[in-house]
């Protein structure tokens, strides 16, 4: 007879642990809903929960209720100084992570042909010595190994490990913005990204990045936009150009469409009206005055920027007198061929301005904690597709000779198929993933070794964009492992044990988890910061109970910098001749934006903020080009660029401008999960391999495309409909005041 | 503070970004079932509170005009609640803190409830939802699964207030202000959701309350709701005021 949930808790309840092993005992789920036929729900008495605080996406720390040895829910942490208690859909959805019911369980060995899918089940040293014997004599650069960008002790496993074999380390995120990265180290000279001040903000301008979307850390953004709007005497004022209408636009008090491409323009003829208005930090004015910005007045760009030159100079008008005020750039204004002089331009109004170091401005950060011996212990970015491009052209010269390991990175998915990372991974001699879940590049490996999912795993990070000090968080699982197995660190290590030599002298210490104990000691010996110990062990205890260490008096002052605008434009390389009449701008939704977001029902079904759709692709057009078009939404339409067409139904955004074609980027997936696989379309795939010149960034805005009829018609999974669009008069939901109150 | 009690909400418009935090929050904690493609094709998808848009200043020749606007609905918890009275089983029924609860094992699935509510807030089971295994070991043993033919909707996290007031109970003292919150509340960056006690005058929410921008949902139809939506604020509106 099976247990019943009583039996169950009774045994749970003697476990010491608090965290119970499950393994291949599951509560079945008939017994999850057992209850007294009399008993009313508020009167149910709930039993003991405890909290684990560990790493949350994009930099933010969390807390996760565990009872019984489940992970049930997770809340931002309300120490951590980023997202200050607050959360996400991403951070929310990483319980469905690791209860994925299609996780890779245990290790795998492929049976049949490369992509066949037929695995059969391997013990771990089995696995383990079949990898070591792949990878034991692939050096000369025969070693690739595919990452999304990593951090803390498992970056320095992976990088001496990659070094031992004169291999190459690649890594890939579809939300990286290295475009942006370098401008901020060009304008600002900070290797570390900087924290706007937007509480004390009074003007907003953003051009291109989605902050309260997907683009940087829209929760510790989020929370700043709250209190730039409600959360001082004088509400803040928002102004956003995109290419698209974004979810920053549907919020922002003026949103201007700009033509792709001319982001860095715009951003010039801003600065020129602000010096011919006199307003600004008149010390750092380029010589010639106005006059040095002359080709660049609102009057000569308007044409090529799509912006009329009487709203630059209002915006110039309203930065300059409505200060604090901040510019934000980024996302699709630095995702074409001149992504990097877009962005330096954007960013320079801040100059300009006088906002850098200044309180409702730009706030440097301090470069995160040394530890000694370890070169660069913290993430640094994502490989430039002009590096993945170089990669994938020595490895097709490799060949069979090439051993691909790939953990949780889906280049075949997230890279347009001109680079051909899937040919390489068919040819390659050996292809070995380790993986959490299943998906295309996972599909077409030899040998599978299953890594932990995040709130399985120890580790130590810092945040891309701290707020303003050094901020170190740490990781460490919240409940005992779901499955066989292991933390791809520690794999990684095993297999430098199994391979034997110098290699594994390298690195400094024998687990992941020892490796968190060697970053938390220079951080004990500084006898200061928000968690301070007399002895190291009460310390390490103390981090990982608050979920790390940080420390308020590490600020990095601002020093003088000249402001570097440009004497020439430099214009946009688009793919696409008159042909393709649209701009096509693929974006990423504040629910699918995150790398597993597919594959997770909750983000799924999460209706996106704008076009309230979920569970899908669509192609977002204005009504004035829908009507062109001949179509209405759910209409299908061929996308079509130079290098491809995609099928995809129209949904009606009222904001589009006339010039843009936009989809969400994350669905069109052919392998994966049971929520991924088969849903929507890719539009990476139809993307050309442009590049912005400078850093060899996808240039991901820069195709052009052309929408033709299908003549089919689909019904659109979306919230919208279940209640108006549009409201209705005499039943008004929203409602607007014009009152600054 | 009092112990009178008369739980509410205050959503303010114009720090909400439309950012669906509260919306995923709401499902993992009070085991909202899964809504598929399927689900959701069909307008059948549960969410105890959405974030509804609406479009406003539509003009075909200047896409720049257009305005989107977030609303986040739960069921307000009218003191009025035209759910209660139709339900033949009791099972819709009105507490002593203000909460509109719904008993779902006295539900026999008529849907009248569902029926008479103005906010579209109540959700019907209209299948046996399932969690995968191992996905069901993420549902909060504090919430009751619901079965098919059962109606479900928002409860404010009575398990949160319960566990609250149990708590304070034990240490001999009333329940604090903002000493626990919603899932949605918890987890809203902007801070667009405050959650209190409207019965208490010093109250977070009862402050934000008087807020000149303050209106309730279908306030005209006498319901009484317990959340209180504070306007977005438009500086460049140049239409009539709406409100009443």
């Amino acid at each position: 007879m099976a247990a019943s949930r009583r039996d169950f808790l009774k045994i749970a309840g003697v476990s010491s642990a608090g965290a119970v092993a499950f393994g291949g005992c599951m509560i079945p789920a008939r017994d999850m809903k057992v209850e007294s036929p009399t008993r009313i729900p508020e009167d149910l008495v709930t039993g003991r929960d405890n909290w684990y605080a560990t790493a949350g996406t994009r930099g933010n720390g969390i807390i996760v209720r565990v009872m019984e040895g489940r992970a049930l829910k997770v809340e931002g942490n309300p120490d951590h100084p980023v997202n200050q208690g607050k959360s996400n859909a991403w951070d929310q959805a990483l319980v469905q992570l690791l209860y994925h019911p299609d996780r890779y369980q245990r290790p795998m060995r492929l049976n049949g042909a490369r992509g066949s899918g037929s695995y059969s089940d391997l013990s771990w040293n089995d696995a383990l010595a079949q990898a070591a014997e792949a990878i034991r004599g692939a050096t000369g650069g025969r070693l690739v190994l595919m990452t999304p960008p990593l951090s803390g002790p498992s970056l320095v496993a992976v990088e001496a490990f990659v070094r031992a074999f004169g291999g190459s380390h690649l890594t890939l995120d579809l939300n990286d913005d290295a475009v942006y990265r370098a401008a901020v180290q060009r304008v600002f000279g900070a290797d570390v990204l900087p924290d706007y001040d937007l509480p004390r903000a009074n003007t907003v301008l953003s051009i291109g990045a989605d902050w309260l979307g997907a683009w940087g850390n829209p929760v510790r953004q989020g929370i700043g936009y709250g209190q730039f709007r409600q959360g001082k005497a004088t509400r803040g004022y928002l102004i956003h150009i995109d290419s698209r209408f974004s979810v920053t636009a549907a919020n922002a008090d003026e949103y201007i469409p700009c033509r792709p491409g001319t982001e860095g323009l715009v951003a010039l003829s801003i600065a020129h009206a602000l010096i011919a208005g006199n307003f600004g930090d008149r010390g750092v004015y380029p010589s010639g005055g106005a006059q040095a910005l002359a080709a660049f007045s609102g009057n000569q760009v308007a044409q090529q920027t799509g912006v009329p030159a009487e709203r630059i100079t209002a915006i110039a008008q309203r930065l300059g007198q409505n200060g604090p005020a901040v510019v934000i750039g980024g996302g699709s204004a630095g995702a074409h061929t001149n992504g990097l002089f877009n962005l330096v331009q954007i960013l320079n109004l801040n100059i300009l301005l006088g906002a850098v170091g200044a309180p409702g401005g730009v706030r440097l950060n301090p470069a995160p904690p040394t530890i000694p011996n370890v070169q660069s212990p913290f993430r640094s970015g994502a490989s430039s597709f002009t590096t993945w491009q170089g990669e994938m052209i020595r490895l097709r010269q490799v060949g069979s000779n090439a051993v691909v390991l790939v953990y949780n990175a889906n280049p075949v998915f997230a890279l347009p198929p001109s680079l051909g990372v899937r040919d390489v991974l068919l040819n390659a001699g050996r292809v070995i993933s380790f993986s959490t879940l299943p998906d295309e590049t996972s599909e077409l490996a030899d040998l599978i070794l299953p890594s932990h999912s995040p709130l399985e795993e120890w580790g130590v990070e810092a945040p891309a964009a701290p707020p303003g000090f050094q901020v170190v968080t740490f990781k460490q699982p919240v409940v005992n492992r779901v499955f066989d197995t292991r933390q791809f660190g520690d794999t990684i290590l095993d297999l430098m044990r199994a391979i034997g030599g110098e290699v594994v002298r390298s690195v400094p210490f024998p687990t992941i988890r020892d490796g968190a104990r060697l970053f938390a000691q220079p951080l004990f010996d500084r006898r200061a910061g928000s968690v301070t110990a007399d002895s190291f062990d009460l310390f390490l205890n103390g981090v990982q109970q608050r979920g790390g260490w940080w420390s308020t008096t590490t600020t990095q002052a601002a020093t003088p910098r000249p402001v570097g605008f440009a004497s020439a434009p430099e214009p946009a390389r688009i793919a696409g001749d008159d042909s393709y009449p649209f701009f096509l701008q693929p974006f990423m939704s504040p629910t699918l934006g995150s790398p597993e977001g597919a594959q997770l029902p909750w983000l799924q079904q999460t209706p996106d903020p704008v076009t309230t759709m979920a569970w899908g692709t669509w192609v977002e057009i204005n009504r004035r080009v829908a009507n062109q078009l001949g179509v209405k939404e759910g209409d299908v339409v061929v996308v079509e660029s130079p290098n491809g067409r995609i099928e995809a139904p129209v949904y009606i955004n009222y904001g589009t401008p006339d010039w843009t074609v936009a989809i969400p980027v994350g669905n069109g997936h052919t392998a994966g999960g049971r929520w991924q696989k088969g849903v929507g379309v890719n539009p990476i795939g139809i993307l050309a391999d442009l590049t912005d010149q400078q850093t060899g960034a996808l240039a991901w805005a820069a195709t052009k495309v052309r929408l033709t009829r299908t003549g089919r018609s689909v019904p659109l999974s979306k919230l919208e409909g279940y209640v108006p669009a549009v409201q209705l008069e005499h039943a008004e939901a929203l409602k607007i005041t014009n009152k600054d109150s | 503070m009092a112990e009178n009690k008369r739980w509410g909400m205050v959503v303010d418009l114009d720090r909400c970004s439309g950012c669906q935090a509260c919306v995923v929050a709401c499902q993992a904690e009070n085991n909202v079932p899964l809504n598929t493609q399927d689900i959701v094709l069909q307008a059948r998808s549960i969410q105890w509170i959405r974030v509804e848009r609406y479009w406003s200043g539509i003009d075909q020749n200047d896409p720049t005009k257009v305005k989107a606007g977030y609303l986040p609905v739960m069921c307000v918890q009218c003191t009025n609640a035209p759910c209660e009275p139709v339900c033949p089983v009791y099972a819709a029924y009105h507490n002593q803190e203000g909460l509109n609860v719904q008993v779902y094992n006295r539900c026999v699935g008529t849907r009248y409830c569902a029926n008479n509510c103005p906010y579209h807030a109540r959700y019907f089971n209209y299948w046996e939802r399932e969690w995968p295994e191992p996905l069901n070991f993420q549902l909060n043993p504090d919430v009751t699964v619901r079965s098919k033919g059962i109606m479900e909707k928002c409860t404010f996290c009575v398990q949160r207030i319960r566990r609250a007031e149990r708590r304070a109970k034990f240490e001999g003292r009333t329940v604090r202000d903002q000493e626990f919150t919603t899932a949605c509340a918890q987890a809203c960056p902007t801070g667009a959701l405050v959650f209190g006690n409207l019965a208490d005058p010093t109250s977070l929410v009862s402050q934000l309350a008087k807020d000149p921008r303050h209106y309730r949902l279908l306030e005209h139809l006498g319901t009484d709701p317990g959340v209180y939506h504070l306007k977005k604020v438009d500086p460049n509106y140049h239409g009539e005021e709406s409100g009443h």
